[in-house]
């Protein structure tokens, strides 16, 4: 018994639910429900001599538990893979997760059964003579489809071997998750004492032989009709949960279900589309929106949002540490940071602007003053284009390298200098959470992980020793060696690793990472790599 | 461009905390996302600056008597793709009543919105409630997100927030493509908390993963940290908070459900063929 169910009407939710499920997520052009095949049998009639065993009729219209059942359901079966007629036809009521076993088997086929106490139904002898001439192929295969449907999508039939429905309902089916309608359905499929494996097993099908069947099936039918004792759900003792293998460490405590833990691979996916799109380019700002540099300091209190905003939104007070700002002033901003990092005597690397400078960029002013003394844009504050870009076929990303004032474009101005730096074969730029930023071939990603753990931990022990930066090289085989080198910002940290045949030079990785840090607007910092941020 | 309105019915659910950390872990995701604060609370400006309760912003473009540019009310932030227009002062709107939901409110919402086709994404953070101002701005919205707060109280009143939800799509009609369901989101969860991991094991339970994200938002006190200093949490600290990376998976999932890539090459196909031309 949930905890909300004394306050929530579950009939009235689901027929909200139903109305909302249509209208959720993207626009129907994603088409993974509607792909859902129908099986051909689901109005098979009920003398089909298949239908006793369960598992060509698992199909959710075949389990209406209780005639209460219009319920949102859904504790456990993919909605992706139900068609929407099937999500307002076929609701599963999670109260069910207290009816017996017995009384599943009953509901779940009461026309069988009255058929069966009145002798129309004479399936046992056909049926066994069925599994043991033609054991798994068939019987399995809608049985998988609803498995498939509960993890990875519908199986074609060519794909269903007996081991693979074992594989699946092993990972399916947890005794911990009773309340699951796996198990419900399970439970109704196979009987509380049966598993898929006993139904599907070729080698004990064969073993029967036709009078023996029919004995045995008349046996069966009166233990069914009988029913066992019967068994409460809520007990994960109760019953005969050998039937149902756990997964690998089951963890009863938890509140996340096998099926949740589907949903988690969904959203896993959902992640690696995301990263997928991230190596296109989708992590940076596309080439029409140049990515002025950012600033060293981000909680600098310094709001120059003279356009922007209202009179009484005095710039030159207090404004926080996101340091509202106007975009007319990004410049202004920048050129303080050069200026900034001349006075501390540093000068960035050298890039390499012979690909990258097809779009001119106007020089710098060589001070603040004369920078001032140019006319700020006029361009309304909010264009994202307002540096006069527009978006043609070359420009968007990944066609062209991208403007050298984007942060992509610094990026790979950094790539090529560190590789003519360094001579190193691969150079793998990431963000903190390993996403690759600039497209090519990368370190294998968990060398690249476990060097960046080395690094981090090569920092703390710099930080504690105060005797040298951070240099992290290790040697991944007789030839190669990677070094990784990190930089953060106010707008996220970035790693670069290079596989070299050499170990780096610390003077170079020292350089490396200096270069880095001015690529993404950072002050060039000397003492600590990484020192605490203040929090005010 | 994609309107995501987050609202809920009641108050206290995290919105504003929502929007906010949702709208800057897109923007580092390179979309351009502009964060409308359509709460009178401005709980968005409180949230990041002290005198953002000066600024004019959203409700000073519903008033009438307006003159100013909606687009010079945008303010631009450190991060570029991150862009804020404040709530105003929302007490110059029809002598301080609050607006109904009226066909002209909702054209006129449409027209404002549309003046920020230059984004990718615009985020509208709501007062809590269905009704008046926020009702229109999700009747014209492209998708809802609803944080939900993993306790019994909130959980009752689920069912009555996807009612209203149902009622408006049924008062625009079956053929009305939006407001889509981006999903519930479960925020302020403890997870040391039994009652809390119950109220979310039911939800989870009752509702289709469709309309729940997977994503949830825990109970933390770096929140409040980061609110006390006026930054997205992920700013908070140089080593990207624990709870910021909730907002991360979160934006990643939202991007997926609101289909952002899709939305956004069709407006950049858009602005090309509109170069073409």
């Amino acid at each position: 018994m949930s905890t909300l169910d004394s306050w929530i009407d579950r009939d009235e939710l689901a027929e909200v639910v139903g109305e909302l499920v249509k209208v959720s997520g993207p626009p129907p052009s994603a088409p993974a429900m509607e792909e859902v095949p129908e099986p051909e049998d689901s109005e098979a009639p009920i003398n089909d001599t298949t239908v006793p065993l369960g598992l060509e009729d698992a199909e959710p219209e075949v389990f209406p538990v209780s005639n209460e059942g219009q319920e949102a359901f859904s504790v456990g079966l993919e909605k992706s893979a139900l068609t929407e007629t099937e999500q307002g036809e076929a609701p599963l009521d999670i109260e069910q997760t207290q009816v017996t076993s017995g009384e599943c088997a009953h509901s779940h086929f009461p026309a069988e059964e009255t058929a069966f106490e009145r002798g129309i139904l004479e399936p046992e002898t056909d049926v066994v003579e069925e599994l043991a001439e033609e054991p798994p192929a068939t019987d399995i295969s809608h049985g998988a489809e609803v498995f498939g449907s509960v993890g990875e999508g519908p199986m074609a039939e060519s794909e269903i071997q007996p081991p693979s429905l074992d594989a699946v309902s092993e990972e399916a089916i947890s005794p911990f998750d009773a309340t699951s309608p796996e198990s419900i359905l399970s439970e109704a499929e196979f009987g509380s004492g049966e598993t898929a494996q006993d139904l599907i097993s070729p080698g004990s099908a064969e073993e029967i032989s036709a009078p023996e069947a029919e004995a045995e099936a008349e046996a069966e039918a009166e233990a069914e009709a009988e029913a066992e004792a019967p068994i409460d759900f809520d007990e994960p003792q109760a019953y005969d949960a050998s039937a149902f293998p756990a997964p690998e460490e089951p963890n009863p405590e938890s509140a996340i279900s096998p099926l949740r833990r589907t949903a988690a691979f969904q959203a896993a996916e959902a992640l690696e589309r995301a990263r997928d799109r991230a190596q296109l380019g989708g992590l940076l700002k596309p080439a029409h929106s140049p990515n002025p540099p950012l600033l060293d300091e981000f909680d600098d209190s310094v709001l120059q949002n003279t356009e922007s905003v209202s009179e009484e939104f005095s710039p030159a007070s207090d404004v926080g540490p996101m340091g509202l700002e106007s975009e007319s002033t990004t410049e202004f901003e920048s050129i303080e940071v050069e200026n900034r990092q001349e006075d501390l005597d540093f000068t960035p690397p050298p890039f390499e602007p012979v690909s990258l400078d097809e779009e001119p960029v106007p020089p710098a002013p060589e001070n603040l003053a004369e920078d001032i003394s140019t006319p700020p844009n006029d361009a309304p504050p909010s264009e994202f284009e307002d540096s006069g870009d527009k978006v043609t076929p070359e420009e968007l990303p990944m066609a062209n390298p991208p403007s050298p004032t984007s942060l992509r474009g610094r990026l790979m101005a950094y790539v090529e200098h560190a590789r003519q730096k360094t001579g190193a074969e691969i150079v793998t730029v990431t963000d903190f959470q390993s996403y690759p930023l600039l497209p090519g071939p990368t370190t294998p990603a968990p060398a690249h992980s476990a060097l960046r753990l080395s690094h981090w931990l090569g920092l703390l022990t710099a930080e504690l020793q105060k005797t040298r930066d951070g240099v992290t090289q290790i040697a991944v085989d007789h030839h190669h060696w990677l070094c990784v080198v990190a930089a953060d910002s106010a707008a996220g940290g970035v790693c670069a690793s290079f596989r070299l045949n050499d170990p780096m030079p610390d003077d170079l990785a020292r350089e490396l990472g200096a270069a880095l840090r001015a690529t993404l607007g950072e002050a060039p910092k000397v003492e600590a790599p990484n020192p605490p941020l203040p929090v005010e | 461009m994609t309107t995501l309105v987050i609202s809920s019915q009641k108050g206290g659910v995290g919105k504003t905390t929502v929007a906010v950390n949702l709208a800057y872990s897109l923007a580092r995701r390179g979309w351009r996302v502009l964060l409308i604060d359509a709460d009178p609370q401005g709980g968005v400006g409180f949230s990041l600056s002290e005198k953002a309760r000066e600024a004019k912003g959203f409700f000073n473009l519903l008033d009438p008597t307006n003159d100013k540019d909606p687009r010079s009310l945008i303010i631009s932030t450190r991060l570029p793709e991150f862009r804020l227009m404040m709530c105003g002062t929302a007490d110059l709107l029809s002598g301080g009543e609050e607006p109904q939901d009226t066909p002209e409110l909702r054209d006129q919402l449409r027209s404002l919105l549309s003046q920020f086709s230059d984004h990718d994404l615009i985020i509208v953070d709501t007062e809590a409630g269905i009704h008046g101002l926020t009702r229109a701005i999700m009747a014209v919205a492209d998708y809802l997100l609803l944080p939900q707060q993993a306790e019994p109280l909130s959980a009752r009143s689920m069912p009555r927030l996807l009612r209203h939800i149902a009622a408006l799509r049924k008062e625009l009609g079956e053929d009305a493509s939006t407001p889509r369901l981006a999903g519930l989101l479960l925020t302020m969860v403890n997870g040391d908390d039994p009652v809390t991991g119950e109220i979310e094991s039911d939800l989870r339970g009752m509702l289709p993963s469709e309309l729940i994200l997977e994503s949830r938002i825990p109970r933390d006190p770096t929140f409040l940290n980061a609110s006390r200093a006026g930054i997205p949490v992920a700013l908070l600290h140089r080593k990207t908070p624990e709870a910021a990376e909730s907002f991360d998976t979160l934006a990643a999932e939202v991007e997926d459900r609101i289909d952002l890539a899709k939305s956004s090459n069709e407006q950049e196909s858009d602005e090309y063929t509109r170069l073409m031309d």
